[in-house]
């Protein structure tokens, strides 16, 4: 409709920025490129990409690739920006500790099992961001805990005994790969039907 | 003193840091390829689960992470931490648990309030009807 195009189409005012922008994003270690979704967010800001990743790849040069880490980047009205690298999502780790890669996919449903000694390291870790400079331990811990629960991670006061955590771990196995393949057929189902 | 050896397999530079650590720099031509993360992977080695915590993220660092030490390493508070899930509205009481139970029935009221929004956008024809006037004392 001509009227409609008409009112959808209005000038964009330039709205230029005065202040220091902040970027939060996770950035996998080593593989900061000009590729959406990081390049356009860096491009808009006024910040030079390429530099940008050599030198976030560099920074990150002895943590694992593929790891994310949550980046705070401060843009400056001069182009200039202070770039800080945090310790690793807290969600990857709490995966890492418990050996899988997927949460869990529905309420009350258990992906991973946990003890509170694997909690208290993940803490120490989290602990050297200058976000948590300040905070007790023990808050740190009660919050990873809070996050554990949301991704179906079970945490236990004992230690894990490992011949049922084995059992676990290959029930879980069974009942991942069975999601997966439901999801799967669930795609192709949908390919076939608007395809 | 700087020593630079570049081995031809893994084309990286060393730069021997203050303390006698090494640090390891990708060569500027090496590029992480993104590969596609297997999301079915379950690690079944549950001896290593147990025994250690396997978040070590350097590349250089102790494999596969901090040992698990015993009880009498970790602080007292660590093994007192509140481990339940959230208690439903119906399980608090507002004299022993004060505010966590007035948070809880805060929530309750919002997500009865979302629930009578939904409602009412779904019968709009109804806005002015008698029986929806007084939806809001509900």
């Amino acid at each position: 409709m001509a009227t409609k195009a008409a009112t959808r189409v209005r000038k964009k005012e330039v709205v230029k920025v005065v202040h220091g922008a902040l970027l939060r994003t996770h950035i996998k270690a080593g593989m900061a490129s000009a590729a959406p979704p990081l390049g356009p967010q860096l491009g808009q800001r006024g910040v030079n990409v390429a530099n940008f990743c050599k030198e976030f790849n560099k920074e990150t040069g002895h943590i694992k690739p593929g790891v994310p880490l949550p980046t705070r980047i401060n843009v400056k009205p001069d182009r200039s920006y202070d770039l800080e690298i945090c310790s690793p999502t807290t969600s990857w780790l709490l995966k890492q500790a418990a050996g899988i890669r997927r949460g869990r996919q529905f309420y009350g449903e258990v992906a991973g099992k946990i003890s509170v000694k694997h909690v208290y390291e993940i803490a120490l870790i989290k602990s050297k961001d200058r976000a948590l400079v300040g905070v007790p331990l023990e808050e740190i811990c009660r919050k990873i805990i809070i996050q554990s629960r949301s991704i179906g991670i079970e945490v236990q006061k004992e230690d894990l005994d490992p011949e049922l955590l084995k059992q676990f771990l290959a029930e879980r196995s069974g009942t991942v790969a069975k999601q997966l393949a439901e999801l799967a057929e669930k795609k192709a189902a949908k390919m076939l039907r608007t395809g | 003193m700087f020593r630079l050896v570049v081995t031809k397999s893994h084309n990286i530079c060393r730069t021997p840091v203050a303390q006698g650590s090494v640090r390891h720099f990708a060569a500027p031509g090496a590029k992480v390829v993104p590969q596609k993360e297997d999301k079915s992977f379950v690690d079944t080695d549950a001896e290593k689960l147990s025994k250690h915590v396997c978040v070590n993220f350097y590349v250089q660092g102790e494999e596969p992470g901090p040992a698990i030490k015993p009880d009498s390493e970790y602080p007292e508070w660590l093994f007192k931490l509140d481990l339940k899930p959230p208690q439903p509205l119906e399980d608090l009481d507002p004299e022993k648990d004060g505010w966590q139970y007035w948070r809880e029935l805060r929530k309750r009221q919002m997500q009865q309030m979302r629930r009578l929004e939904q409602v009412r956008l779904k019968r709009l024809h109804l806005q002015d009807s008698p029986s929806m006037k007084n939806w809001r004392r509900f």
